[in-house]
């Protein structure tokens, strides 16, 4: 399934995550089969509107998703490189949800940026004062060492006034500033990988324009990959060199993202990228908008998730099996009948 | 000069004249900082500060800019729904009469509010969760007189056609729709007296993006249809784009540039309006901007800086941008209000 | 800004029991509040207690004034159900008692005659009385036909009258004081919660500050100034209402905040605003959309202000400045629980007790259950 180039510039490969919640209702299915490769330095975009699973897909990393581990499927094989030469490979959904093992990485090899800052960070106790916990959770510094850390992280995050800002509580910061500071303290151990879930929605756009390229430039600096969740597919293509786009809890399209803007295969992706509006030559064209409405996850269609709402479904194939991923270009794979008729291995996919 | 971009910007000679609906002079809204028991005044937060347009019957003006810009100030201004502190907002009711809704009170103001409506922002919070789709959406009409019964669900029953709802629905409650749905009633609801000029506030920004193009499309085709004058604020330039004739820009309160959408987004006079634009990401990789992003945080409204509000964060900013403030003046069919306008050559879109 | 959007309910989806896209918002209360299986027990049992207390006279099987000497502080009769010979009988059934004065305590001792047997039955005929003071009747829910035998289930009181009888008819005075105290506090509490939430500024300054003085001011002195003030020589009724003025007069309070509280989270709320776009006059938006919005919330909060009440009058009339003989309330009926030798004699004296701490738990848990459920919106 991945490329034929070497393996080991892999860093995380998510294999068919499956999970979801137990509600009084009956099991929702949040995720439901997602697989992509994270490459080192490299930036992935994850999109998909409300209800996709993006997000569950990105806390199930670190397994802060809070579904149940008892329905986990898939594996999450984090390819590890420590300073010290080791390395190995660890499947994250194996690990004790809050074992020792999964709070070592926490923070120290994959962090994570949410998208309200607010609520990211306590209220009652200043960012200095959480960067410094972040800090000394996983390095061996004393408070003042720790303290030099912090201050530094933050003028790299081109906090004016750091020194004095370290003292700051979060609501004494603006927007763009608590940004600022959740990017300190996510980056400050260095990891190898930054989840960032949605991470500028909340932000004026030319706050967004400073916080997508202070990622940019930090990525390069510290050598990091980053996965960006997002609904704006304007971000994806600033920012991300390969995309996964998921609908209803499953990856339908992963391609680079040229190919992907260019040649869009998934009658999903076709979809959102034809009711967008655009900003230049194209504007003022009919909205061609996805007709109909997400399904309750509740209510999953019986196969293809999409094909409630695709203007070209295939019925008696479409409504009864789950396509599976198949190859349409070097980096470009779709899950889609129209490309192939190959069928996933499991039994087609009942209604929850 | 870009040919392309020249000829679209160019006005259209052979469309007559449109009729002048609203008519907004200095319009002014600020708010009191008040301490201590006594609330001494120690500051003002001019949210709306000497702020000037006009919307031409059947346009969509579209009113951007960034938090703290006073856009939804000004909307609610418009509206009367909050009072302004100073200002005229004169506007035409058609039959020659011309009424400064600022000044109007009472039954005068009751029966404006017949010709004007909005449209909100958050779909959850615009709707009494309490109230049937029926009693929401007839809410205007029984407050104009019209008695519960036949006629009332008749025309509610209509109302809820025209935005693509089932009739039926009228029994639920909001709680049974999604939030494009709900937008929807919102829209309704707005629609229900035949209003001429519909102030809508974000419309489409809470709404998931497949659902914003059902709801632009929608907002579009009513106008066609029903011959409606849209104040469309937002902060997202790309829709902006696609659905005003005229854009005014406005920076912490006041308004830095007005002008024809094309030649807004694609011969930009102000630095603000040329930092929005590059700053909006696009949905094409190829169009990577080699733009640096704008320094600086948006100003707060409470504390505008001298001189030019832009000019801590202005990459053109001279002396005389710090100490004197710059008037809104006109510039090849744009208004603008910068020291520099004239002798900037500014990017905008491609 | 991406608001999730909702599961929305499609087409033929609903939960199980109920249509959620039409059910009001008084269905959506009913249908969480449901959920709440403690809640709704006791409410049961508060509903009980309303129906005893309505029909009190029929309900207690003697006159609770009906004395008799010899029958001071007869201990709780027991019920048999198998007789001396080990008979199983249906029908349940008390001994006659007879009554012997212990010549070294000086106390007397009541014992079970068990050649005599006296079922118990129900709807028999017992002491006459007059249905709320109107209706003359003499048939009773339950009791003892012989009126030679003496049925004191929960014992009997220095002046040998039954306590059962005794704590039914106190049942009304207790638990209707709660109800009347409380309408009085929700008018005030409306009113002036109302008048500071929509206004806000200073007049809510001004309102808030004076609330919290009077919530400061410590009860149980406050009342017993009040009470003492009342002219002893006032009839048992007119010191029943002005109990229960002085004590609605306090505990409004409580509700103004809920009601301010609720008030000025709503100005803020887009409908209201579109509400006033419409058109709609300022008294249709705070009837027709502003107190619809909080009324569950002041529901609950009125159902938890009942049990302060009862607590109140009970205390009063414990310590002898509330009501007083010959009203019966369950704080009246403690007064001669007071000193510890009756106590120590009769410990059913105490009876009362339980059931003021039966009436306030089940109107708290009531209330708990009514306040979880009062808010069915909230995201």
């Amino acid at each position: 399934m991945t490329e034929p180039s070497s393996r080991d510039d892999l860093l995380l490969e998510v294999k068919d995550l499956r999970t979801g919640f137990a509600l009084r209702e009956g099991y929702v299915k949040s995720v439901d089969g997602a697989s992509f490769n994270v490459r080192r330095g490299e930036t992935i975009g994850i999109v998909g509107e409300s209800g996709c699973g993006k997000s569950i897909t990105a806390r199930s990393i670190l397994r802060i998703a809070g579904t149940n581990d008892d329905r986990l499927g898939g594996e999450i094989l984090y390819h590890r490189r420590r300073g010290d030469g080791t390395s190995g490979v660890v499947d994250l959904l194996k690990l004790p949800s809050n074992g020792r093992a999964i709070r070592s990485i926490r923070g120290a090899e994959i962090a994570m940026i949410f998208q309200e800052p607010m609520t990211a960070f306590s209220p009652v106790h200043t960012i200095g004062n959480q960067i410094i916990e972040a800090i000394r959770l996983h390095q061996p510094l004393s408070k003042d060492e720790a303290r030099a850390v912090a201050i530094d992280m933050l003028r790299r995050v081109e906090m004016s006034n750091a020194e004095s800002r370290i003292d700051a509580y979060p609501h004494q910061l603006s927007g763009g500033m608590r940004q600022r500071a959740m990017i300190a303290m996510a980056l400050v151990c260095r990891p190898q990988l930054l989840l960032a879930d949605e991470p500028t929605t909340a932000l004026d756009v030319t706050t967004q324009a400073q916080i997508l390229a202070l990622i940019r430039q930090l990525k390069t600096e510290l050598g990091m990959s980053v996965m960006m969740i997002t609904h704006d597919l304007g971000v994806i293509a600033e920012t991300a060199q390969h995309v996964a786009v998921m609908y209803l809890g499953k990856v339908v399209e992963t391609a680079d993202v040229r190919s992907l803007f260019r040649d869009p295969r998934h009658p999903y992706t076709r979809a959102l990228l034809a009711s967008v509006p655009k900003l230049g030559r194209e504007s003022g064209q009919r909205l061609n908008p996805v007709k109909g409405m997400v399904p309750s996850p509740f209510n999953r269609p019986v196969g293809c998730p999409f094909n409630t709402r695709c203007p070209q479904m295939i019925p008696g194939v479409c409504d009864r099996a789950m396509p599976a991923p198949t190859t349409v270009g070097a980096t470009h794979q779709v899950s889609c009948f129209l490309y192939g008729d190959t069928t996933t291995s499991e039994p087609g996919e009942k209604a929850a | 000069m870009n040919t392309q971009a020249e000829a679209i910007a160019a006005p259209d000679a052979t469309r007559p004249p449109r009729r002048r609906l609203l008519d907004v002079r200095h319009l002014t809204k600020h708010y009191p900082i008040t301490k201590g028991i006594l609330r001494r005044e120690v500051g003002r937060v001019r949210a709306v500060d000497d702020v000037s347009f006009h919307v031409d019957e059947g346009e969509t003006l579209g009113l951007v800019g960034e938090s703290g810009c006073g856009k939804t100030s000004t909307g609610r201004c418009l509206l009367r729904a909050i009072d302004p502190t100073s200002g005229e907002i004169l506007f035409d009711r058609g039959n020659g009469e011309v009424v400064d809704i600022a000044k109007v009170d009472g039954r005068a103001l009751k029966s404006l509010r017949r010709d004007m409506q909005m449209v909100f922002q958050d779909p959850f919070s615009s709707l009494n969760p309490r109230w049937t789709l029926l009693d929401i959406v007839g809410e205007p009409l029984v407050a104009f007189g019209m008695k519960p019964g036949r006629t009332l669900e008749e025309r509610v029953a209509d109302l809820l056609q025209r935005v693509g709802l089932r009739p039926e629905y009228m029994h639920r409650y909001p709680h049974a729709f999604s939030g494009g749905e709900r937008q929807r009633i919102g829209i309704a609801r707005a629609l229900a007296l035949n209003p001429k000029l519909v102030v809508a506030d974000e419309p489409v920004s809470a709404l998931d993006v497949s659902v914003r193009a059902q709801t632009l499309n929608l907002l579009e085709d009513l106008q066609a249809e029903l011959g409606l004058t849209y104040v469309f604020i937002s902060h997202d330039l790309s829709v902006v784009q696609h659905i005003c004739d005229r854009v005014v820009v406005m920076y912490v309160g006041q308004v830095v540039e007005v002008t024809e959408t094309n030649r807004l987004f694609y011969t930009p006079r102000h630095p603000y309006t040329e930092a929005l634009l590059s700053a909006v990401p696009k949905p094409d990789p190829d169009l990577i901007s080699a733009h640096l992003p704008l320094k600086g945080e948006v100003a707060d409204p409470s504390r505008v800086p001298p001189g030019c509000a832009f000019h801590p964060r202005c990459p053109y900013a001279v002396d005389r941008c710090r100490t004197v403030e710059p008037q809104l003046e006109s510039l090849d069919g744009t208004l603008v209000r910068c020291h520099r306008a004239r002798e900037l050559s500014l990017r905008g879109v491609e | 800004m991406s608001v999730a959007t909702a599961p929305a309910a499609a087409e033929g989806a609903s939960t199980a029991k109920v249509d959620i896209n039409t059910t009001s918002q008084w269905g959506l209360i009913w249908h969480k509040f449901t959920r709440h299986r403690l809640a709704v027990i006791c409410g049961v049992i508060v509903l009980l207690l309303y129906v005893v207390a309505a029909f009190v006279e029929f309900i207690a099987p003697y006159d609770p004034e009906a004395q008799a000497a010899a029958n001071a502080y007869q201990a709780p009769t027991p019920i048999h159900f198998f007789d001396a010979e080990g008979n199983f009988h249906l029908q349940p059934f008390i001994y006659g008692t007879s009554s012997k004065r212990n010549l070294d305590t000086f106390e007397l001792e009541f014992v079970e005659d068990t050649s005599v047997r006296y079922p118990i039955g129900l709807f028999v005929k017992g002491q006459p009385y007059k249905l709320w003071g109107l209706i003359p009747g003499d048939i009773r829910l339950f009791g003892v036909s012989d009126t030679k035998a003496q049925m004191f289930l929960l014992g009997a009181d220095r002046q040998g009258r039954d306590m059962l009888s005794r704590i039914i008819h106190g049942t009304r005075i207790s638990m209707s004081i709660g109800l009347v105290g409380v309408i009085m506090s929700f008018f005030i509490g409306i009113v002036v919660g109302g008048i500071s939430g929509y206004f806000g500024g200073v007049v809510d300054i001004v309102c808030q500050r004076i609330i919290e003085f009077i919530r400061s001011i410590p009860t149980i002195p406050l009342w017993l100034g009040l009470a003492a003030a009342l002219p002893s020589n006032w009839s048992s009724l007119q010191i029943y209402f002005s109990i229960t003025v002085i004590l609605s007069l306090i505990g409004w309070t409580g509700l103004a905040q809920v009601v301010r509280g609720r008030a000025l989270a709503l100005r803020e709320e887009d409908f209201i605003m579109a509400a006033r776009l419409s058109g709609s006059s300022r008294s249709k938006i705070i009837f027709k959309h502003m107190v619809p919005s909080f009324m569950s919330h002041i529901i609950a909060a009125l159902t938890l202000a009942v049990p302060e009440m009862i607590i109140a009058e009970t205390a009063l009339s414990f310590l002898g400045l509330g009501l007083r003989y010959p009203a019966i309330s369950w704080g009246v009926l403690l007064q001669e629980a007071q000193n510890l030798r009756s106590v120590a004699l009769a410990p059913w004296l105490l009876a009362p007790g339980a059931m003021v701490v039966l009436a306030v738990l089940a109107l708290n848990f009531l209330g708990d259950g009514l306040r979880d459920a009062a808010d069915p919106y909230r995201r």
